[in-house]
């Protein structure tokens, strides 16, 4: 039986669903010839197109059409936020934190090269509602010292307090890592608030999510990276479904790959066998795979019967993977690469 | 007149009289200061050019502006500091000022006294400040080690290992515990606090970068507060560091003690230096409008004109100083400054709400008061909620706040009001009625509120066309809406109607050639634009004509629908005298319902509040909305701007 406290918000995404692209849509953009093509198409036929007015038509690059279609997702999701309330609204707004994260990342990148960090601001894309981050402030900053100071009363400065510079070898790559785990252990601690009947598929989602991180995280890990074990563990996610505390400890015990590919074909990962189970493409093709599989995931996540959020998440996640596809048919044309190709990078699958 | 004319002066003195006739001038202070080198470089600022006046002539060439070389800092610095050091129980106080009679060197040689007092005491006071905040980190520190049964200078001196005593956010203290058994450190979870958890961990020190990169993936925050020269065991250095704590309060008490002692003592002079020094602060801030040359220095400011003999002798003192008054200042708008009898100063706060009147504008303060109050009191007409309100503005201007006398004025025209209608808290049985009682008649309150705003309307016309006639506008004044010929139509209006309503014994065949008149009047303000040009021999139309009828043609549907809508608006004045009644009935039946006894008093009293709250502000709400927008919109531009006399403003600068 629907839940009627979620009457008005699945109403309002089914309505919104009913505008995502369509296979159609896809395939229109992959015949076009060039940049300029899927631009017109997105912009003469699809709900983009609000958001695409005020591009510069002359020098289309990927990011010129990219930014603005995040815009647009993250206005869809604000507009969500009046449907809802206490926990599902916190989980939501915990969910924009990764653009906040991911804006960050572009300024601490920009920091760390001694960029101007006002030339950064077209490219950061966050919910100015509901963000928690002084962005004004920070995009002022000249050095590391301040830019943590202007984060002082957030949950940021804790993570980056113990940084005492930010140079591009060395502090990168942890800083990326520890706000990459911030967001994922709050949003976890979120999740776990969450009704457990009512998100029964959801958190289950969620969860396979998290194992498919982290195994990815593993084996890159291991493979390009050399990580130690103990560096593996430290950004190890917790949360996941399959992938318990032991069987973190094991996987990230192996001495090398071969042992790590025996370990992870055992019956328990069967059902993440297909990010290893290739013959040349595994580094290639990982995450799309993940992705594909999230995205069939909440697509039937989506036409679940779950009474809680299901639909919500499920919608924003699809349209995140929307948009990621859209970003992949605006690469190929870059690379001329054929419509058999290009489809291959697509997370989503026709036939 | 309600508003004062004003004077710009121009002074030229010579350098050495620049203190003593800037302090003269700030002890006067009815003044508004202007950039004299603004008022050079316009061209406003000149001498007549005579021997005499030669080498303040000169000067005009070679002139620095005050801004540009004076710094007040210097003595602000110290205001700041004696008001610091007595906690801003300093006052400044301008008997005080007069009566004070230190040079500038003794000011700056006693003042050196608190100076380094200050420096000594408040620097130390703050040491130790510091210090003991530094030896409560450590208790917090040595806190998560006191467990700890060795000596402290142990663990310092380990040959091959090093210790780090840290924190972790409690989701990483889980990643942490799922290494110990591997890592190549030893870990001991020792204590947590709000959202982290405390680790010791040791680890050998061959295997430093190892271990800090693992520790950093974590998160790991050192907590500070450890100190090497501590060598004893945890728990007796925290013994150690609790008695040092007491020490350290008790150095601070005293050297509380000596401070407040201290400034107990010289209270009374600093209090003076005080005063002496907010004085060359301001002098000095006032000397910054000035401009200098070799010899003189230039001063130029907004005088009331009344004082000008005042500022003469003040001249006088000073050989060779000229002084020079002008009215028209060049055409630049003269500041307006409101000089009202204490009954209708308080209104002046509700006139600048809407606007400062132009210096060359009837000031609206009295008929706004008079009208106002008028319209409140017949509005809120009762002696108890006036007398609460009264109460209530009493406070309220203790307290600063501008409007409580708004409220104690409005209030005493309510009491005042209460006695016409005969009621108090709304019961109408207690006092006799000097009038009618509003819900007995309610024609006659209706009625009289129309006939009373059609007197304000009046007035309101009259003030139009007296400031506009003033300013020489003749299209606005004689033919204009709100003009003559505007007030005329309104009359010929009013009496057509009355008349063809027969309100006038026999007026019926007067009704028509009335409407002829009016129309004939209408028909005088829609060409108002062309009489007056034509009686000034100008061009017929200031823009093309089609525009100037389309735009009058409107103006004039404006017109006619505005003095009808403004003669009606009035009713609400009326209306809302039976509102209060009305409200009063409501609560009473209520009571009735309860009851009465103890439960009908409480409604009662619940009713007289939310009547006085809440109907007091919507009365006051009402009234403001027909002065701004029925009479103000007739003839009021308020584009003025204020006079702001030195003594405010050099005392937020200040301080």
């Amino acid at each position: 039986m629907a839940n009627s406290k979620y009457a008005c918000v699945n109403t309002k995404i089914m309505a919104m669903r009913a505008n995502s692209l369509k296979p159609e849509d896809f395939r229109a953009m992959i015949r076009e010839p060039d940049i300029n093509g899927v631009f017109s198409y997105l912009r003469e036929n699809t709900y983009y197109a609000p958001f695409l007015t005020e591009v510069d038509t002359t020098h289309l690059h990927r990011q010129a059409i990219e930014i603005p279609l995040n815009r647009m997702r993250v206005y869809e999701i604000e507009k969500l936020m009046h449907y809802l309330n206490d926990t599902d609204k916190r989980l939501i707004t915990t969910y924009l934190m990764e653009s906040d994260i991911e804006s960050l990342r572009l300024l601490i990148r920009g920091l760390a090269r001694n960029a101007d960090l006002s030339e950064i601001v077209p490219m950061m894309v966050y919910s100015e509602k509901y963000t928690t981050v002084p962005f004004d402030k920070l995009v002022k900053v000249h050095s590391w010292d301040e830019f943590k100071k202007a984060l002082i009363n957030t949950d940021y400065y804790r993570i980056l307090e113990i940084f005492k510079t930010i140079s591009i070898d060395e502090d990168l790559f942890p800083v990326e890592k520890s706000l990459e785990r911030h967001y994922y252990d709050k949003l976890r601690r979120t999740i776990e608030k969450l009704p457990k009947k009512e998100n029964k598929k959801l958190i289950t989602t969620f969860r396979k999510g998290i194992d498919l991180l982290n195994l990815i995280w593993f084996y890159r890990g291991k493979r390009f990276y050399h990580l130690s074990r103990e560096e593996l563990l430290a950004y190890a996610l917790q949360g996941g479904l399959r992938i318990k505390e032991e069987d973190i400890q094991k996987l990230t015990e192996v001495k090398t790959m071969d042992d790590f590919m025996r370990v992870v074909s055992a019956p328990k990962y069967e059902e993440y066998a297909f990010l290893f189970n290739h013959e040349k493409s595994i580094d290639l093709h990982m995450e799309r795979r993940r992705e594909r599989f999230l995205y069939f995931a909440f697509q039937s996540l989506f036409n679940s019967d779950d009474n809680g959020l299901s639909k919500v998440i499920a919608y924003i996640r699809m349209a995140e993977f929307e948009i990621a596809d859209i970003t992949s048919i605006i690469e190929s044309k870059r690379y001329r690469m054929s419509a058999e190709e290009t489809e291959e990078f697509l997370i989503r699958y026709f036939n | 007149m309600a508003i004062e004319n004003v004077l710009m002066m121009n002074v030229v003195g010579g350098s050495q009289y620049e203190d003593a006739f800037a302090r003269d001038i700030f002890f006067y202070n009815d003044i508004q200061l202007v950039e004299a080198m603004n008022e050079i470089d316009s061209g406003r600022f000149t001498l007549p050019i005579r021997e005499e006046n030669i080498g303040e002539l000169i000067g005009f060439a070679s002139l620095t502006s005050g801004g540009d070389i004076i710094d007040e800092k210097e003595y602000v610095d110290r205001v700041k500091m004696l008001s610091d050091l007595y906690n801003g129980e300093l006052h400044f106080d301008m008997k005080r000022l007069s009566k004070l009679d230190y040079s500038l060197e003794e000011i700056l040689d006693k003042i050196k006294k608190y100076e380094a007092f200050s420096d000594e005491k408040i620097g130390r006071l703050n040491t130790l400040k510091e210090e003991i905040a530094k030896v409560e980190t450590s208790i917090q520190a040595y806190e998560y080690l006191k467990e700890l049964d060795v000596p402290m200078a142990d663990l310092d001196n380990l040959e091959y290992f090093t210790y780090r005593l840290g924190s972790v956010s409690k989701d990483n203290a889980a990643r942490l515990k799922s290494i110990y058994n591997t890592v190549t450190s030893v870990v001991f979870h020792v204590g947590d606090n709000e959202n982290e958890e405390v680790f010791l961990v040791i680890s050998p020190q061959e295997l430093q970068v190892e271990t800090q990169r693992i520790l950093k993936a974590l998160g790991f925050k050192t907590i500070e507060g450890l100190d090497k020269s501590l060598t004893k065991v945890p728990s007796d250095i925290l013994t150690d560091l609790h008695l040092r704590r007491v020490q350290l309060e008790k150095d601070i008490d005293n050297c509380t003690t000596d401070l407040e002692n201290f400034c107990q003592e010289n209270k009374n002079e600093a209090n003076d230096l005080y005063n002496a020094l907010t004085l060359y602060a301001n002098i000095t801030i006032m000397k910054k409008s000035m401009a200098f040359s070799k010899n003189n220095f230039y001063f130029s400011g907004w005088i009331p004109k009344k004082d000008r003999s005042k500022l003469e002798a003040i001249a006088k003192k000073y050989p060779g100083m000229i002084m020079i008054f002008s009215e028209d200042n060049g055409g630049v708008k003269p500041p307006t400054k409101l000089r009202n009898n204490w009954v209708f100063k308080p209104f002046e706060t509700l006139v600048k709400m809407y606007g400062v009147p132009a210096h060359d504008e009837l000031d609206p303060t009295p008929f706004l008061s008079v009208t106002y109050l008028f319209c409140f009191g017949y509005m809120f007409g009762d002696v108890g909620q006036g007398i609460v309100l009264l109460l209530a503005g009493l406070i309220a201007g203790k307290k600063g706040i501008e409007l409580g006398h708004v409220l104690t004025r409005m209030a005493c025209s309510s009491i005042v009001f209460g006695f016409v209608y005969g009621s108090v808290f709304g019961n109408e049985t207690l006092l006799p009625t000097l009038w009618v009682r509003p819900f007995q008649s309610i024609n006659v309150v209706l009625l009289t509120a129309v006939v009373v705003g059609v007197a304000m309307l009046l007035c309101a016309y009259a003030y139009s066309i007296i400031n506009k006639l003033k300013i020489g506008d003749i299209k606005e004044g004689w033919f204009g809406p709100s003009g003559v010929a505007g007030l005329v139509l309104y009359l010929t209006l009013l009496g057509c109607v009355l008349c063809a309503l027969g309100y006038v014994p026999g007026g019926k065949p007067f009704a028509g050639p009335l409407g002829i008149l009016a129309v004939v009047l209408i028909f005088l303000v829609l060409f108002r634009e062309p009489i007056a040009n034509t009686i000034r021999h100008r061009k017929l139309y200031d823009t093309t004509a089609g525009d100037y009828y389309v735009e009058a043609g409107f103006g004039l549907f404006e017109m006619l629908l505005g003095m009808l809508s403004n003669t009606l608006s009035f009713i609400r004045v009326g209306a809302f005298a039976l509102t209060h009644v009305g409200l009063f009935m409501a609560f009473e039946t209520l009571a009735k319902m309860v009851g009465g006894g103890f439960g009908g008093i409480i409604v009662l009293l619940i009713g007289n509040i939310l009547i006085i709250v809440l109907e007091g502000l919507i009365d006051f709400i009402q009234c403001l909305r027909l002065q701004f927008y029925e009479l103000f919109s007739k003839y009021y531009t308020g584009d003025g701007n204020e006079f702001m006399p030195l003594n405010t403003e050099l005392q937020k600068d200040t301080l």
